[in-house]
């Protein structure tokens, strides 16, 4: 498999040998004249975990997903990726966290200008390998297959389907083979085929060591592919575990 | 390739604004080089003319003849110019330079013999553009009595011309001032359309230097545009404009407009260099 010997650049080997990959501390948050959207969430993963994040509209799975991908910070708590509290990094190192975390966000914010191609090669190119080597395009291109948009490499992001955008920002995640995969409703706009497709994929790199923490509303997801999970009400984590009672 | 297509984004979405702004800097940068060539070739014109004199030094009538040849060369050594005229007049010199105007008053001093000596101004002439000392360099030499200059005959000419070179230099920052300021201005309009993109790369862990291409590119891009169009411009605009320069007075067809051209390369760096600068500055503190 090409894919396998573009590793993503990970300096945290050391921190991740202690075995927390991520760490939440009474973490909250709130903006500016709201109520708050995340209050005192405690949270903990190892290496390889696989955490559902499940809640209704306004529970604040987003928020907790953007904090997790350093996209914002809590208003207090604390935050901890491979060891490292955000809140007390160099920029150096938060750009090196940054880079294996592969983040899937809800609105997929593809770059429209870019090709398929361009857009997922460009964030592997970030997580710090060239991305017009030989071995890195095949990468990419191996990974557009996976997620069955091989054929719309050459399109551009901006004339995607929504569900064919989704797959893309999955491939642009998963192509730099992250630490930690955070997605955002992944499946939301997919058809039936292609979500258990999809899923397959991630699961397999879940079990090949990939931290992975998915937000959805899709209980057949969950049914299928039991995981922990995480059930968000107002904010606050109401329940946490594994079993078909806290998850379905 | 994927930053030029994210640098051209502002040009895909606001073709018009772009090419308005490079055609509002190729004028711009147009009148600024104008205004800068002209202030470089009439400031020395100024100072020449302000500098252009005529010296009269006056030989002590009690001197032995041949005495004002010596004393040129005195002079010659002293100011140490080749360019300034010094020129010695005797008795000879200076009868001859009479007749022509006055033949009969040169031919009575002439019959008046040894006597008339004494009544004729043996003196050393210089000319030319004088150090602001040489008035006193010259009165220092030894066998010289009095000075005559022609010093200020310039005056009202070289008000005027120096009124004109401070109007240029308010002229030239003002337009500067406007240039930047609408650089900068499109430059952070540019800069919203690239936002979205910066955040998602800053993300994906980009590092500082590398979110900032995309913006200064955009900005090189219309700065390379104005200055180029400024170039053309300047190439078919620049010799009718001196041409008509050249007609308001003497002083201006003195000037040498010959390497003018060379200003045209100038406005295009000019142009791109600004462009750069103002679309990276406008985009520093959103991809810090």
């Amino acid at each position: 498999m090409p894919g396998a010997e573009v590793r993503a650049a990970g300096p945290f080997s050391r921190k991740e040998k202690i075995g927390q990959m991520l760490h939440l501390s009474a973490v909250s948050k709130s903006y500016l004249g709201q109520p708050r959207v995340l209050e005192a969430v405690d949270l903990q993963l190892k290496r390889g975990d696989f955490l559902y994040v499940i809640g209704g509209s306004g529970a604040g799975k987003s928020t907790l997903l953007r904090l997790l991908a350093t996209e914002e910070s809590p208003t207090s708590g604390h935050l901890s990726l491979f060891g490292y509290r955000l809140d007390q990094v160099s920029p150096t190192t938060l750009r090196s966290i940054r880079r294996s975390i592969g983040y899937v966000p809800q609105n997929l914010r593809l770059i429209p200008d870019l090709s398929v191609q361009e857009n997922v090669a460009l964030s592997l190119s970030l997580a710090g390998k060239k991305s017009f080597s030989g071995e890195s395009r095949l990468h990419v291109a191996h990974t557009l297959d996976r997620m069955g948009v091989g054929h719309l490499k050459d399109k551009p992001a901006s004339e995607l389907s929504g569900g064919e955008a989704q797959r893309v920002a999955i491939a642009r995640a998963l192509v730099r083979q992250p630490e930690i995969l955070i997605a955002d409703e992944p499946t939301g706009a997919q058809d039936p085929e292609y979500i258990w497709t999809l899923m397959d994929v991630i699961a397999k790199a879940n079990l090949q060591g990939m931290t992975t923490i998915l937000a959805t509303h899709d209980r057949e997801i969950v049914r299928r592919f039991r995981k922990p999970c995480a059930v968000l009400k107002g904010g606050r984590v109401l329940l946490e575990g594994r079993s078909p009672q806290v998850c379905l | 390739m994927s930053l030029i297509r994210l640098a051209l984004r502002p040009w895909r979405l606001t073709p018009w604004s772009q090419a308005f702004s490079a055609v509002a800097m190729a004028f711009l940068l147009t009148l600024g080089a104008f205004l800068l060539r002209f202030e470089f070739q009439l400031r020395p014109t100024v100072q020449k003319l302000s500098r252009d004199q005529v010296l009269t030094a006056f030989i002590e009538p009690s001197s032995p003849a041949g005495e004002e040849s010596r004393i040129a060369d005195q002079i010659r050594v002293s100011l140490g110019s080749k360019d300034i005229e010094i020129r010695g007049v005797g008795e000879k010199g200076f009868l001859e330079a009479l007749r022509p105007n006055y033949p009969g008053l040169a031919n009575e001093i002439e019959s008046l013999g040894d006597e008339g000596r004494d009544l004729i101004p043996r003196h050393v002439l210089v000319a030319g553009v004088l150090p602001a000392d040489a008035e006193a360099r010259v009165k220092a030499t030894t066998g010289i009595v009095s000075i005559d200059s022609t010093r200020n005959r310039y005056q009202q000419s070289l008000a005027a011309f120096q009124a004109v070179l401070r109007i240029s230099r308010w002229m030239f920052a003002g337009l500067a001032l406007a240039l930047l300021c609408g650089l900068f201005q499109l430059g952070r309009l540019n800069a919203q359309m690239h936002a979205e993109s910066l955040q998602l790369m800053r993300l994906w862990g980009a590092h500082p230097v590398f979110l900032r291409i995309p913006p200064m590119l955009s900005g090189l891009s219309v700065g390379a545009a104005g200055g180029l169009l400024g170039w053309v411009i300047w190439s078919f605009g620049f010799p009718g404009l001196f041409d008509q320069l050249a007609k308001l007075s003497i002083v201006f067809q003195g000037m040498d407009f010959a390497r003018a051209q060379a200003m045209g390369p100038m406005i295009a760096v000019a142009g791109i260099l600004a462009g750069a600068a103002t679309g990276l500055a406008a985009v520093l503190r959103k991809a810090g």
